[in-house]
This record gives structure tokens, sequence and C-alpha cells, in this order.
């Protein structure tokens, strides 16, 4: 009877102590490696979900490649586009400001790891984070 | 019928006094659950729970991330401390609703987590993550609906994921090239062989989780029949369930399935259970066969799937005769007339010959009906 009972609080208990978990390795993940930054633009596939994020591919030709070993690109280690998750109104704001102006500069900040996928961490436009820079373009 | 017109009834055929009626319906009013009560609890608790993961999934720009995942930690704490509370003082209304809110907030947690630290999806792994976590609350449930929900779910993002292993598309190759619909076939084995080992291993014959199988598994039997009698002569369906090049017959493969079934037909008889899905999977395999000896011509196909829809009614028929289930037998004597019209005007084109084979076909039936009376099979009623 005892041991069911512990079994029935592990059961219960079980997605508290697994986000508890996760959130930690997260976290580690995120601070133990150093930060790249890749260039990115605007990508627009239908989606369902869309306007809770942004789509954004990759631009190695606009990326320095200096940041890494041997200053070579790791392209291969990266995924080909990304989605930036970010407020509703927010989003829907900066896809409309993306995909009109050229003149943007977009670049997402990675936590990159020796070993294991690299980590989105933020996005940036115009080399400022991308609330500074909404609140300059909303003055 | 309902209990009052029943009471009058057998009052009038003097099986019950007046004052045993009564105490009848007196008896059923206080056991009656109420219904309405609980479906209002279930829709408030969803709309709830959906609430609180638009609320989470909104990712408000003025809260800091830490701040919202410590509030949905400590969220998740409480009702797993309210569900254990209700558990333990056998509070069944409580705890079904704290179960269901617990899985949703388990999904709305995932949710919050993905979009905070951006997290790419890869498949459906975020909802097979969430059948893990919330796979426990199903041994708590004893209401199917957490069950049904979950399974599809658990079902679906696993083969997803297992597609990401060579080994599972090898298998999924071979499975569908071993025979015409070998892969439907191989997956509805297996899922018996879970099905009944459930029930093995489960006491409560009623529980969430073996009745949620008992509707998807017999739903996806029907869907099986359905598309192997009306679209295997479709390209597109064709390719879907089956492949059309070279059929390996992997002996190994067949002999495994063969083997399954006679066993679960073993253990259905020794244990005197329902026969029904494990008879018409076993009449679905042999039919599997039949149609790669067919030539290509679109009668034979269509006379083919007629003959598969019919064989499976008529062993939902024999199973209703069987276990008296009248409505049962109800429902599948009139699908096959229903079938029995469909493939007149599926295979002639006149009028003259579907009016003509329709009443040499009723005449059949008739003729069915007299033998059944004359030779007084049980549970048939005229």
């Amino acid at each position: 009877m005892k041991n069911i009972k512990i079994i029935i609080v592990a059961g219960v208990m079980l997605p508290v102590l697994f986000f508890i978990g996760w959130i930690g390795m997260l976290e580690w993940q995120l601070n133990q490696a150093p930060e790249v930054k890749i260039a990115a633009r605007g990508y627009d596939p239908r989606d369902l979900l869309s306007g809770h994020y942004l789509n954004l591919v990759l631009d190695w030709d606009a990326t320095d490649c200096g940041q890494f070993r041997k200053a070579q690109c790791p392209s291969s280690r990266f995924d080909l586009y990304y989605r930036f998750y970010l407020p509703e109104k927010d989003a829907q704001k900066l896809d409309l400001l993306i995909r009109r102006r050229t003149d943007l500069m977009i670049d997402l900040i990675f936590s990159y790891p020796k070993n294991g996928s690299p980590q989105l961490k933020n996005m940036q436009i115009n080399q400022m984070p991308w609330q500074e820079w909404l609140k300059t373009e909303n003055k | 019928m309902n209990l009052s017109k029943k009471i009058s009834e057998w009052q009038q055929a003097k099986l019950i006094s007046a004052s045993q009626g009564e105490a009848i319906a007196a008896y059923e009013s206080r056991h009656k659950k109420p219904v309405l009560m609980y479906a209002m609890f279930f829709l408030s608790i969803f709309c709830i729970g959906l609430g609180i993961i638009s609320l989470i999934a909104s990712n408000w720009q003025e809260i800091p991330a830490a701040a919202k995942l410590v509030l949905d930690i400590l969220l998740l704490g409480i009702v797993g401390a309210g569900l254990l509370r209700a558990i333990y003082n056998n509070k069944d209304l409580q705890r079904e609703i704290l179960i269901l809110l617990n899985a949703l907030l388990i999904l709305g947690s995932i949710g919050l987590v993905g979009q905070i630290y951006h997290l790419q999806p890869d498949g459906y792994k975020a909802l097979l993550l969430w059948a893990g976590l919330s796979a426990p609350l199903l041994a708590l449930t004893q209401k199917p609906i957490l069950a049904i929900v979950w399974l599809p779910v658990f079902i679906v993002s696993l083969i997803d994921s297992l597609t990401h292993y060579q080994w599972f598309v090898s298998l999924y190759t071979s499975l569908s090239q071993t025979f015409p619909f070998g892969l439907a076939v191989s997956f509805l084995t297996l899922w018996a062989i879970v099905y009944y080992g459930l029930r093995l291993l489960i006491s409560k014959r009623h529980s969430g989780i073996i009745r949620a199988n008992r509707l998807w598994m017999s739903l996806s039997v029907v869907l099986l029949i359905f598309m192997m009698d009306f679209f295997a002569g479709n390209m597109w369906v064709a390719d879907l369930l089956t492949s059309y090049h070279n059929y390996s017959f992997n002996p190994l493969i067949i002999a495994i399935i063969i083997l399954s079934l006679s066993g679960l037909s073993r253990y259905i008889y020794t244990t005197k259970q329902s026969y029904l899905i494990i008879s018409i999977l076993t009449t679905i395999f042999v039919f599997s066969f039949i149609y790669y000896f067919l030539p290509s011509n679109d009668t034979f196909i269509e006379i083919w799937g007629f003959l598969l829809t019919l064989s499976c009614l008529s062993l939902v028929v024999a199973y209703g005769v069987r276990y008296n289930r009248n409505r049962v037998v109800n429902l599948a004597t009139g699908l096959i007339a229903l079938r029995i019209f469909i493939v007149y005007l599926q295979v002639f084109g006149s009028l003259l010959d579907t009016g003509i084979g329709l009443v040499v076909s009723g005449l059949v039936f008739l003729a069915i009906i007299w033998l059944w009376k004359k030779f007084n099979i049980k549970g048939v009623q005229l």
C-alpha cells in the first residue's frame, strides 16, 4: 500500500520535477557555451501558427565567419531556418517591417557549444536587441 | 424506451405490482447520475485549461521569463498536490477535473518553455513529450476522456519520432511491401496484442485506457475496411496503404502475423471474451492476399471490396446474435442492406439490372430469415 502511494505521488509530481530539470539544463546550456552572431533575413512559408513568431532563414553570405574556428562558417551544424518567438503584437509588426524594409540588418544570437546543437538566444536588428530597436522605431 | 414506459408495461403484464413499480422508479431516480452537471464541470475545466494555456502562450512582454516559469511550475505543483488530496480523500469528481487540468497545464508548460528558450519544432516531439509526462495520469483516471485524446496523440507522435531511425524505416518499408495492405494489417495486429495485453494487466475492464483503445482500434479497423472496399483501385490510396511494386510475401512477417492472430484467438477462446476484432482482422488479412491475385479490373476490385465488407459485417451479425446484442444485429444488417444496394450501383449500369438484382437479393434475405425462424436460431427476433 505504501509503495502504491509512493508511485502515485511520483507519477503526479513527475511533470514538476521534469520541468525543473529541463529548464535547469537549458539555462546551463545557454550560459556555458560562447555566443556567435549569424545574419538572417525574413522567410515566409505559409504557416498556421505564424503571427506568434518570426520565420528567419540564416544568411551565411552576410555572416562574419571570423568568429568561428579556422574562420570557417559551420553551416551544417545549424538548421536552414529558425523560428524566433515573440509577443503576438510585436511579431505582426516586425513581420511586416522585415518584409518591407531592405535596409535592416538582422542577426540571430546563438549559444554555440563545442558539441551539440547551437541554441537560439536572441535577435538583434541593426546591432540592437530587437526590443530596443522596436522602441526607437515607435518613437 | 424510457423507464416509466417500461414500468407501466411490466405492471400491465402483471410482472410487478404498483408499489414495486414506484419503488423501482424511486431507486432509479436516487441513483441517476447528474450527467448535465458532469458535462458542465468538464466543459468549464476545459475552458479554464485552454484559457490558461492561451494566457501562458501569449508570452506577455511585461512579465520576466523567470517569473513566468516559476509561476508555471508553482501552478503545476499546486494542481498536482490538489490531485493527490482528491485521490486520498476519494473525491471522484475533483480527481477527474484536476487530472484534465493537469494534462492541459503540462501541454501549456511545454509551449511556454519552447517559446522562452526559442526551441525549434522537431516533428511531433513536443506532443510525444506531453504524452510521456501525462501518461501516469491515465492510471489515475476512471473516465475515458483523457485517454481518448491521449492515445492518437501518442501513436502519431511516436510513429513520427520513430521515422528518424533507419531500422524503423526499413521495417515500415518491409511491411508495406510484404503483401497488399500489409502495413495496416501488421499495425492493427500489433495494436490488438497491446490491447489484449492491457486487458490482462489492468484489472478494471472499463478503465479509460482500455475503452479508448477499444474505440480507436475499432474505428481504425472500420476505416481500413472502408478504404480497402471503396478506394483500393484509387492510386492515391493504393500508394498510401499498399505498394504496387513487387510484393515480397516475406514468410517471416506473414508467419508472425498468423501466429499473433492465432495466439490471440486462443487467448480469446480460453477467456471467453469478444472474438469480434480478431475474427475481422483475420478476414482482412485473408482478403488482402486475395487482392494481389485479382486481375487489374475495376469490377473485380469492386466485388472483392464488397465481399470483404459483407464478410466483416456478417461477423458483426454473428457476434450480435451470440451475445444477444439486438441493436448490433440490426445496425449491421442495415449496413449489409446498404452495401448490397451500393454494389448494384457500382457493378451494374442500367436500372433494369439494378432492379432485378435488388429483388433477387431481397428474396435471398427473406429465405435466410425463414431458415433462421424454421431452425429457431437463438437471438433472432422477428
